[in-house]
C-alpha cells in the first residue's frame, strides 16, 4: 500500500513537472509549422486512405532504413579513416574528440536479421568502439575494443578487443568437400549428407600490435584468447548436431575449450583506395599457433595466405579482379582439433559450410563504377576443401556466380547488395553500415 | 451452435462492411479546409538555441543520399508526396529563417557594401573549398574571397556579384558578393558569415552546409523536412533560370546569428560563384579524368563500364569572364548534375510560386545585377538578353504548370433585396500578363463547391479582360454555406491547364473573405 502511494505521488511530480517546465525551443517551432498552412482539415484525394493503411505497414522498415542512412552518413564521417593502421592521410582528425552510434543491419536469406550499432569514440590517439548486435533471442553479440595510435619509432597501433557472441544459428555438415562420401564423419543412421545446427557460445579477446613499415605494407602481431562452447540449436529437433552425428563423433562438440593463439601476418596492398575500385596488388600471410588449455591440450599451427590482382580494363575504374585465398591449419600433437578451428571458406560468396585442414578459394570479380561512390560488380567464386593438399577434389568445386551493389567511400564498402546463385543454392545479402571486416585477420575466423 | 454460427456469420458481416467503409471512406476527394485566422505573414523560427555543432557533407554523402538513400526510403514510402509545409494559406512561403518573404528589392540586398581595403588573411575555423580564403577587411568585418580559374578572369566573381542580388530579389538570404581587384587579380568577396536581413550586424557563426535530407538535428527550430520545403524545391528552377549545375554543399548554408544560446539558425545562398554554369566550365577545365565512368548511370551499369570515353566537353564562351551560360533553357528537363532530393519532390505549386517570382523581377533589377559583375559591355548585353531568355522560359513553363491565376480582390455584393446579387472575385492571369498565353484564347471553367467538395451549381465559363478576369458568384450560396470552394480552371485553345485553382471563401456576399488559395 505503501509502494503504491509513492508510485502515485512520483506521478503527480512527473505531471506537474511535466505542466509546469518550460516549453522547448522544438516544440515552439512545431507549434509554428502547424499553424503556418492555416488549414483545419487537409485535403484528402482518392486512394489516400489504402496509401495510409500501406504506411501503416512500411512506417517501421522506412525508418529503419532512414536510420541506417543516418548511421551510415555518421559512419563516413567518423571511421572511414579507421584501417588497422591509418596511413598517413588517413589518421582521424578529432577536434577535441568524436562520438557516434552507427547501426548496422545484416540480411541474408536463410538467417536472421542482425541488426546492430556500432558506438565509437574517438580521441585522435585513442579510440574506442563498442558493437552490438542482436538478431534474436538466441542470437547476439557484443564487441569492445580499444586501439591507441603510437607515432614513434614508426606508425603503429596497439589494440584490445573482446567479443562474447551467442549465436544459434551454427551449421557444420562434416569435413570434407562431399561430407556424406568422406569416411572421417560418422553420422548418424539414414542421415548422411545432412547438415547439424548448433549453438556456439564464444567469448574472446585479442591483443594486436600492427605496424605500417611502408605506406602499402603493414605487420600485424596478435595474440588471444577464445573459449567456445558447443551446443545443439535451440529449436532445430532433427536437425540438431547431435541427431546428425554420432556423439563423441565430432572433436570439440558438446564441450567448452578455450585456446591461447599467436599469430604473424603481413599484408602488402598496393591499392591507392580499397573502396573504390582502382588498380593495384594485394598479398597477405599469417601463420600462427594455437593450444587448447584446459585439458584437451590440442595444438594446432594455422598458415595461409591471400593473392589478388587488380587489373584495369578500359577505364581506371573497371577493375578485373582474380583472386586466390589459402587457408590452412594442422595438428601439431595427438589430440584433435576441434571442429570449429578447422578451415572455413569466408571469403566464399556461397554458403560457408564447408571446413577441412585446408581451403581454397578461387575468385574472379569484375567491378565497375556507374557513379561516384557506388559501384557495379560481377563476381564468379569457386572452393574447395581438403584434408591435405593431395587430397584436393577439384572435380567437386562448389562454385557460385552472382552480381552487386554497393555504396563506398574511398576507402570502406559503406553498404552492399548482392545476389548469387550456384550450386548450392541462392543466396541475398544486404549490408548496411560498416562491416564487421575491418582490424586483425583473426577477425575472419 | 446455430446461433453462434449466426454470430459468426455476423461478425464475419460487420467486419468486412467495416473495412469496405474504412477502405471506402477514403476513395474521394475532399478538399482541405482553411481555418478562420488570417494568413501567417511571419514563422516563428527563430527561438534562442544553443550554437550547433559544425557538420559537414562528405560528397560521399551527399552522392548516397541523392542516389541511394532518397531512393531506398522513397521506395518504403507509399503516401502521396506531400504538399510544402513552409506555405500560408495564400500559397505564399512565408518569412522564417529560411525566406526573408515579401517583394525584396535592389535597396535590401546592400547591407555592409564592398569590403574596405586592404584585406588581412586570416586563419578559417572550418575546412574551405578549393579557391577561397578567409579575411578581414579594414573595418574588421570578415569576407571570404573566392579566386578565380587561370585565363577566366572575373568569371567567379561577375557570377557570384551578379546571381547573389538576383536570388536575393527572389526573397532568400543571399550573402552579399562583390568583385574585388586583390594584387592584380579580380577576385570574388562574400560577407559570410554574417547575418542576413533585419539581423545584419548581429554576431555570426558558420555551422555547416544546409542537408538536403530531414533536418539538423541540432536545431530545434528545424522541424520541417527539407524536402517539404518550398524554398527549397523551388531550386530547381532557380538552378534552370541562373544555370546552376549543382546544388553544391558550399551554396547552402546554416549560419548561427546571435551570442551563444541565444542566436538561432539562419539559412543562407552563400556560394553563388558556380551560377551562370561558371561552375561546370571549371569542371571541364578542371577535368583530366577521361577515365571517369559515364554520365548516364544507368547506360554505365549496362554496358559494364565500357560505354566510350565521353572525352572533354567544349568550353569556349563568349568571353573568359562567362561561363558556359547560353540563351535557351529547357526547365522541364533541367537536371542538376547531382540530384538534388527537395527539388525532385517539387510539385506544380512549388514551381508556379517560384516562376511567378522570377517573373516579378524588373528589367532594371537584372539590369542592375549585371552592372555589379564589373564585366565588360558586350559581356553585359549578352548576359541581359540570356537572363531575360531564360527568365521567360521558366517562368512560362511554370505557369503552364497551373492554372496561374492571382486574386486581386474580393468585390463584396451591393445591398439591395434582389434575390440575384452577387459578390465578385477579380483575378489576374500572370500568363497572359506576361505575354506567354493570348487572353483571347483563353476560357475559364468556373465551378462553386461546398466545403466538402460537393457541387453546388453548374460549371460555368468566364472569359477574361486582357489579364483581367472578373468571376460573380450568386452571393445567396455563401450567405447559406458560409464557405465555399471557387475551382477555376484555365483552358487555352482548347487545352484544360493541369491544374485548378482553388480559392475558398468564407463570410457572406456582403462581406466575403478570402481564406484560402491553392494552385
Amino acid at each position: 500500500m505503501r509502494s503504491w502511494r509513492v508510485v502515485g505521488l512520483g506521478l503527480v511530480a512527473l505531471v506537474s513537472a511535466a505542466w509546469t517546465r518550460p516549453v522547448r525551443a522544438d516544440e515552439r517551432a512545431a507549434d509554428e509549422a502547424a499553424r503556418v498552412a492555416g488549414v483545419s482539415r487537409p485535403v484528402r484525394y482518392s486512394g489516400d486512405t489504402g496509401r495510409d493503411a500501406l504506411n501503416v505497414f512500411l512506417f517501421v522498415p522506412r525508418h529503419v532504413v532512414k536510420f541506417l542512412f543516418w548511421g551510415a552518413s555518421v559512419a563516413i564521417g567518423v571511421i572511414e579513416k579507421q584501417p588497422i593502421v591509418p596511413r598517413a592521410q588517413e589518421v582521424v582528425s578529432s577536434h577535441g574528440g568524436r562520438f557516434a552510434i552507427l547501426p548496422t543491419l545484416f540480411a541474408e536469406t536463410g538467417s536472421p536479421f542482425d541488426v546492430g550499432a556500432r558506438m565509437i569514440v574517438d580521441f585522435g590517439a585513442v579510440a574506442t568502439g563498442l558493437r552490438v548486435g542482436f538478431g534474436g533471442i538466441h542470437y547476439f553479440e557484443i564487441e569492445p575494443r580499444v586501439a591507441f595510435q603510437l607515432d614513434v619509432p614508426v606508425r603503429s597501433v596497439l589494440a584490445f578487443e573482446g567479443l562474447y557472441k551467442v549465436d544459434n544459428n551454427r551449421v557444420y555438415g562434416g569435413v570434407g568437400q562431399d561430407p556424406a562420401s568422406d569416411r572421417r564423419n560418422h553420422f548418424q543412421p539414414l542421415r548422411a549428407g545432412a547438415s547439424g545446427h548448433y549453438l556456439e557460445e564464444r567469448a574472446r579477446w585479442i591483443g594486436s600490435y600492427a605496424v605500417r613499415l611502408h605506406h602499402d605494407f603493414e605487420v600485424l602481431l596478435s595474440g588471444s584468447l577464445d573459449r567456445r562452447t558447443v551446443s545443439d540449436s535451440v529449436g532445430a529437433d532433427e536437425d540438431a548436431l547431435s541427431r546428425v552425428f554420432v556423439p563423441g563423433s565430432v572433436p570439440g562438440a558438446f564441450e567448452s575449450r578455450r585456446t591461447v593463439y599467436a599469430e604473424s601476418a603481413g599484408c602488402l596492398d598496393t591499392r591507392a583506395t580499397r573502396g573504390r575500385p582502382s588498380s593495384g596488388f594485394l598479398a597477405e600471410g599469417y601463420a600462427g599457433t594455437g593450444h587448447e588449455i584446459d585439458g584437451h591440450g590440442s595444438v594446432f599451427v594455422r598458415a595461409g595466405g591471400r593473392a589478388a590482382a587488380y587489373i584495369p580494363l578500359y577505364r581506371k575504374t573497371n577493375i578485373l579482379s582474380p583472386k586466390l585465398v589459402l587457408d590452412g591449419i594442422a595438428q601439431a600433437g595427438t589430440v584433435p582439433i576441434s571442429f570449429n578451428e578447422l578451415a572455413g571458406e569466408p571469403d566464399f560468396r556461397g554458403y560457408d559450410e564447408r571446413r577441412d585442414h585446408l581451403s581454397l578459394v578461387a575468385s574472379l570479380d569484375y567491378r565497375w563504377l556507374i557513379v561516384e561512390h557506388v559501384g557495379a560488380s560481377l563476381f564468379f567464386d569457386t572452393q574447395v576443401v581438403a584434408a591435405g593438399f593431395d587430397a584436393f577434389d577439384f572435380g567437386a568445386l562448389r562454385w557460385v556466380g552472382g552480381v552487386g551493389l554497393d555504396l563506398h567511400s574511398d576507402d570502406l564498402v559503406l553498404g552492399q547488395l548482392s545476389l548469387a546463385a550456384g550450386n548450392g543454392g541462392l543466396r541475398l545479402v544486404f549490408e548496411r553500415g560498416v562491416s564487421n571486416g575491418y582490424g586483425d585477420r583473426q577477425h575472419r575466423d | 451452435m446455430k446461433r453462434k454460427e449466426r454470430r459468426g456469420f455476423g461478425h464475419r458481416v460487420s467486419t468486412t462492411a467495416t473495412l469496405f467503409l474504412v477502405v471506402t471512406a477514403g476513395c474521394f476527394y475532399v478538399p482541405a479546409r482553411f481555418s478562420a485566422a488570417p494568413p501567417v505573414t511571419t514563422v516563428r523560427d527563430d527561438f534562442p538555441i544553443p550554437v550547433p555543432g559544425q557538420s559537414t557533407v562528405p560528397d560521399e554523402l551527399r552522392y548516397s543520399q541523392a542516389y541511394v538513400e532518397y531512393a531506398v526510403v522513397d521506395a518504403f514510402d507509399p503516401r502521396r508526396i506531400s504538399e510544402s509545409e513552409d506555405v500560408n494559406a495564400l500559397d505564399e512561403v512565408p518569412a522564417s529563417s529560411w525566406f526573408a518573404g515579401g517583394v525584396p528589392t535592389d535597396s535590401d540586398y546592400v547591407r555592409n557594401g564592398p569590403p574596405r581595403l586592404p584585406l588581412a588573411e586570416v586563419a578559417s575555423e572550418r575546412k574551405l573549398p578549393t579557391g577561397v580564403r578567409v579575411f578581414d577587411d579594414a573595418d574588421g568585418k570578415r569576407w571570404e574571397v573566392v579566386a578565380d580559374e587561370p585565363g577566366r578572369s572575373g568569371m567567379r566573381a561577375a557570377s557570384g556579384a551578379i546571381t547573389s542580388r538576383l536570388v536575393s530579389l527572389l526573397g532568400y538570404y543571399a550573402a552579399e558578393s562583390y568583385p574585388v581587384r586583390l594584387g592584380g587579380a579580380r577576385l570574388l568577396a562574400v560577407r559570410y558569415p554574417a547575418a542576413r536581413g533585419a539581423l545584419a550586424g548581429k554576431e555570426a557563426l558558420d555551422v555547416g552546409p544546409t542537408t538536403a535530407l530531414g533536418t539538423r538535428i541540432d536545431d530545434p527550430n528545424d522541424v520541417v523536412d527539407h524536402t517539404h520545403r518550398r524554398s527549397l524545391r523551388a531550386l530547381g528552377l532557380v538552378g534552370a533560370w541562373l544555370g546552376l549545375d549543382e546544388m553544391r554543399p558550399q551554396l547552402l548554408r546554416d549560419v548561427y546569428v546571435g551570442a551563444p544560446d541565444v542566436g538561432f539558425v539562419q539559412h543562407q545562398v552563400v556560394g553563388l560563384q558556380d551560377a551562370l554554369v561558371a561552375g561546370r566550365l571549371v569542371g571541364i577545365l578542371h577535368d583530366t579524368d577521361a577515365d571517369r565512368p559515364a554520365r548516364n548511370p544507368w547506360l554505365a551499369l549496362a554496358t559494364l563500364g565500357f560505354l566510350p570515353k565521353e572525352g572533354a566537353e567544349g568550353s569556349a564562351t563568349l568571353t573568359t569572364s562567362l561561363g558556359l551560360f547560353p540563351e535557351f533553357v529547357d526547365p522541364g528537363a533541367y537536371d542538376f548534375a547531382v540530384p538534388y532530393p527537395p527539388a525532385l519532390e517539387a510539385q506544380p505549386p512549388d514551381l508556379y510560386w517560384i516562376g511567378k517570382r522570377i517573373a516579378a523581377i524588373p528589367h532594371s533589377s537584372i539590369v542592375a545585377a549585371i552592372s555589379a559583375g564589373d564585366i565588360g559591355p558586350k559581356t553585359s548585353a549578352y548576359l541581359d538578353r540570356a537572363l531575360l531568355a531564360r527568365r521567360d522560359s521558366v517562368a512560362r513553363y511554370a505557369m503552364s504548370l497551373v492554372t496561374p491565376l492571382e486574386v486581386t480582390r474580393l468585390v463584396a455584393a451591393r445591398a439591395s433585396s434582389s434575390p440575384e446579387k452577387s459578390f465578385g472575385i477579380d483575378c489576374q492571369d500572370l500568363a497572359v500578363r506576361q505575354g506567354f498565353e493570348a487572353a483571347a484564347n483563353t476560357t475559364y471553367y468556373v465551378d462553386v463547391l461546398d466545403d466538402a467538395g460537393a457541387s453546388l451549381r453548374e460549371t460555368q465559363t468566364a472569359t477574361p479582360r486582357g489579364p483581367a478576369l472578373h468571376v460573380d458568384l450568386p452571393a445567396a450560396l455563401l450567405d447559406e454555406w458560409g464557405y465555399l470552394i471557387v475551382r477555376i480552371r484555365a483552358v487555352r485553345d482548347g487545352r484544360a491547364a493541369p491544374r485548378s485553382l482553388e480559392l475558398h471563401v468564407s463570410g457572406h456576399g456582403a462581406a466575403p473573405v478570402l481564406r484560402g488559395v491553392r494552385h
